[in-house]
């Protein structure tokens, strides 16, 4: 070892573990100051810090910074989406069918907007399925997020939960399936078209399957009143995100999936009560703070006139599906209106769809990206808050 | 007309109220689904016998007017039904017993109505604490002095309705060692207890009347009495009881208290007597705390027994009369509980022994409630 050589080298760069630190103070200290505000949800606190650091800003947080920090969004994302696959219970759909009808129109009309004004808007027909296939899902973190931090309870926030959680799955698969077109559209062979949409949706829905069954399984070995089961179920959600990405699976399948059997396959309720969502909501910070630094006035323009059309359409089929179904299902008018409304946001889990597409085809991707980006970033700030505001007004929220 | 005229009743006609639990099927806490689940009912036939109660997580059924037991019953159980049948709808459950298992009193949330916002404004925290789900069994009466006389006559059998309805040995996630937790939150308000020693509808009024110039009270509605007359219905009301798990032991509960006015207002076996307010809060700590165990110091003969075989032998006493009104039915599902050693508190701690975990003892406390086939009388 030569002279000083146990210096840091200069300018030295953050790990990874620095980086998360920092960044869950900075989402915290800022989400603090805006929730104080009263009318403000903590999530638009984080957005800012995300904007305020990120390449529109003060260019702390770069790409680089964000593919260091992949795994702990994969985290995040994992366990809200565990705990989104909780909450679509089969049990409720079979007993208020409208809901379940609700949810599909909801879907189709979204899905169908959104595809039709891009196919106006002279968007290539793949591409506009794509983008509107992504835009089935709703963002699951702002609102679970702001459910927590209000304390929300009640009819709109279970079937907004409900909502999300199959709007998830429906997104998902069906983004997986169009992957088949667009790889012969870019030429690949028909195995690839075939094989690769088949390993991810299966793929993923076999270690969702066996990650549930092994939950219950291992939950069972140990007593109810023991801290084990939260550790036990932490972990597994983990394992579960880990083999995901190791085996090319989708994270967001295989964890949604993973929550849907726990919930209707826990007879015994085994794991019924626990609650790792708590954990969660300090990866989501981050997660959100990411999310803020990755757009710009820039991505704005960029998406330009398709996004703000995709956003509306896709918002006004949302919208339409709840409130065509409403009068038959138990929610009455009024707060059905209040559910359209937090259907509205879209983050996370668009971006990350989007991402994994343009990473297959960067040139596809781009457009893509244009207009998911584009609309996350028209909805960054607006959705949380609209969210908020509908919670409040359907007197689900504890202030109220 | 004057809210303190005695509207004049048949004479045992009966009617239940009925305070319930509204839950997430998720964990099992108490949730604020009150609201919906007024809105859903109030478009099925049922509307007026469904209410609000102070908390969003409460709803009320009221049964109408019966003079039969069985046909209490067959309304209670058709409400039931209905219950359940829009909970499943809206992914709620309902349950009966006195106290929610663990819910944390400061989550609590208050009903916006205007009546409930004075209490809360008035009473604080312990409104909050005061979400507490409860049996009321209203007796009919022909006259005002009747009623008077039947609440000095009922308030001996106090520990006996705490014994066979207590459904509440939980409360804030700890098991409190009483048989009925419910009570304690009860105690706690400045004007619980019971109706001061009158003699007649008169000397009642008059107190009444003394409370309200002082302004200590505005309206009887402000008593939190175990048991008060209701002159608006021509009723006593016995408000003592904890919300059973089941219907069938509400139905019951009811027919014995029927009988049991029955016997009374027809024998007229004692003078009302002071002495009964003497005990009066020790026999009924021994109820609240030990159960059918607990012991009992007759007013009247100074004997002590213990609450359980004092039941017994009253049970025995007014079955005449349950046969007379066609409620014998009823009293032997309370017979049978208390010689099985039965209850619903027993039935709760066995069932946290059992699971292990109290989200899963209100599940199936739910389960009780909502499942039709739940048969009479097998609390254990």
């Amino acid at each position: 070892m030569q002279d000083l050589d146990f210096l840091p080298s200069f300018p030295f760069e953050f790990n990874v573990v620095a980086l998360f630190g920092i960044l869950l103070v900075a989402a915290f200290v800022a989400g603090g100051a805006v929730h104080k505000s009263g009318f403000l949800p903590r999530v638009t606190g984080f957005t800012l810090v995300g904007m305020l650091l990120g390449n529109s800003g003060l260019d702390i947080i770069d790409n680089a910074t964000v593919l260091k920090l992949r795994p702990l969004l994969d985290i995040a994302l994992g366990v809200v989406l565990f705990e989104f696959g909780q909450r679509l219970d089969f049990k409720w759909w079979r007993q208020d069918r409208w809901l379940a009808v609700s949810c599909i129109t909801e879907s189709i009309l979204g899905f169908a907007l959104a595809f039709g004004a891009l196919l106006y808007l002279g968007q290539p027909p793949l591409l506009a399925g794509m983008a509107a296939a992504i835009g089935i899902s709703t963002s699951p973190a702002v609102l679970w997020m702001i459910a927590r931090d209000t304390h929300a309870e009640g009819q709109l926030t279970d079937r907004a939960m409900n909502l999300v959680a199959a709007n998830g799955v429906i997104a998902f698969i069906t983004v997986s399936m169009l992957l088949a077109f667009l790889h012969l559209d870019q030429g690949a062979p028909l195995r690839l078209a075939l094989l690769h949409p088949l390993w991810v949706v299966a793929g993923s829905i076999v270690l969702g399957f066996l990650a549930a069954r092994s939950t219950l399984w291992l939950a069972g070995l140990t007593s109810k009143t023991s801290d084990s089961r939260l550790a036990i179920v932490l972990g597994m959600v983990l394992t579960a995100i880990g083999f995901a990405s190791v085996l090319h699976f989708s994270v967001l399948i295989t964890l949604l999936v993973f929550g849907v059997f726990i919930k209707n396959l826990d007879h015994e309720h085994r794991v019924a009560a626990v609650d790792v969502g708590r954990y969660g909501s300090l990866f989501l910070a981050v997660l959100f703070v990411i999310a803020g630094a990755s757009l710009s006035w820039h991505t704005l323009l960029l998406g330009g006139m398709a996004a703000l059309v995709y956003t509306l359409a896709r918002f006004a089929g949302k919208f339409l599906g709840v409130m065509l179904i409403s009068p038959f299902s138990g929610l009455g008018v009024q707060k059905s209106a209040w559910l359209g409304l937090v259907l509205l946001p879209v983050s996370g889990t668009a971006l990350v769809l989007a991402e994994d597409v343009a990473r297959l085809y960067p040139q596809f991707g781009e457009t893509l990206r244009a207009i998911v980006l584009g609309s996350v970033a028209l909805l960054e700030l607006v959705g949380p808050i609209l969210t908020q505001l509908a919670l409040r007004m359907a007197r689900e929220t504890r202030q109220a | 007309m004057d809210e303190m005229d005695f509207q004049s009743s048949p004479r045992m006609s009966m009617g239940v109220e009925l305070e319930l639990q509204v839950l997430n099927t998720r964990d099992y806490n108490l949730t604020r689904g009150a609201p919906d689940l007024l809105r859903l009912l109030s478009k099925t036939p049922y509307k007026d016998l469904i209410k609000p109660e102070i908390a969003q997580s409460m709803i009320e059924l009221n049964s109408s007017i019966h003079h039969r037991y069985d046909e209490l019953l067959l309304e209670l159980r058709a409400l039931r039904d209905e219950v359940t049948r829009q909970c499943g709808k809206l992914n709620l459950a309902v349950a009966g017993g006195g106290t929610h298992a663990f819910h944390q009193w400061s989550e609590q949330r208050i009903f916006d109505m205007p009546r409930f916002h004075q209490l809360s404004e008035l009473y604080g925290y312990l409104a909050k604490q005061f979400v507490v789900f409860g049996q009321h069994v209203h007796l009919g009466c022909p006259s005002g002095d009747d009623a008077v006389y039947l609440v000095h006559m009922l308030s001996r059998h106090i520990p006996h309705f705490i014994v066979l309805s207590g459904s509440s040995p939980f409360s804030q996630g700890e098991d409190t060692a009483f048989h009925t937790a419910r009570l304690n939150a009860i105690n706690a308000f400045p004007l619980s207890g019971h109706m001061p020693f009158v003699q007649s509808w008169d000397e009642f009024r008059a107190f009444f009347e003394r409370m309200k110039n002082m302004g200590v009270v505005g309206s009887m509605k402000d008593f939190y009495w175990d048991i008060r007359p209701k002159p608006g219905y021509g009723t006593v009301e016995l408000r003592v009881c904890d919300t059973p798990l089941t219907v069938e032991k509400a139905a019951a509960l009811a027919a014995y208290a029927q009988a049991l006015g029955q016997y009374y207002l027809t024998e007229r076996p004692y003078q009302p007597s002071s002495d009964v307010y003497e005990l009066y809060t020790y026999n009924r700590f021994q109820a609240c705390r030990f159960g059918a165990q607990g012991n009992l110091i007759d007013p009247y003969t100074g004997r002590h027994t213990d609450i359980g075989s004092d039941i017994l032998a009253t049970l025995q006493r007014v079955m005449p009369y349950a046969e007379q009104l066609q409620g014998q039915a009823g009293l032997k599902v309370l017979q049978r509980e208390i010689e099985e050693n039965g209850s619903d508190t027993r039935w709760l701690r066995h069932t946290l022994e059992k699971e292990q975990s109290i989200n899963d003892v209100v599940r199936l406390q739910a389960g009780r409630w909502m499942t039709p086939a739940s048969p009479p009388g097998s609390a254990r």
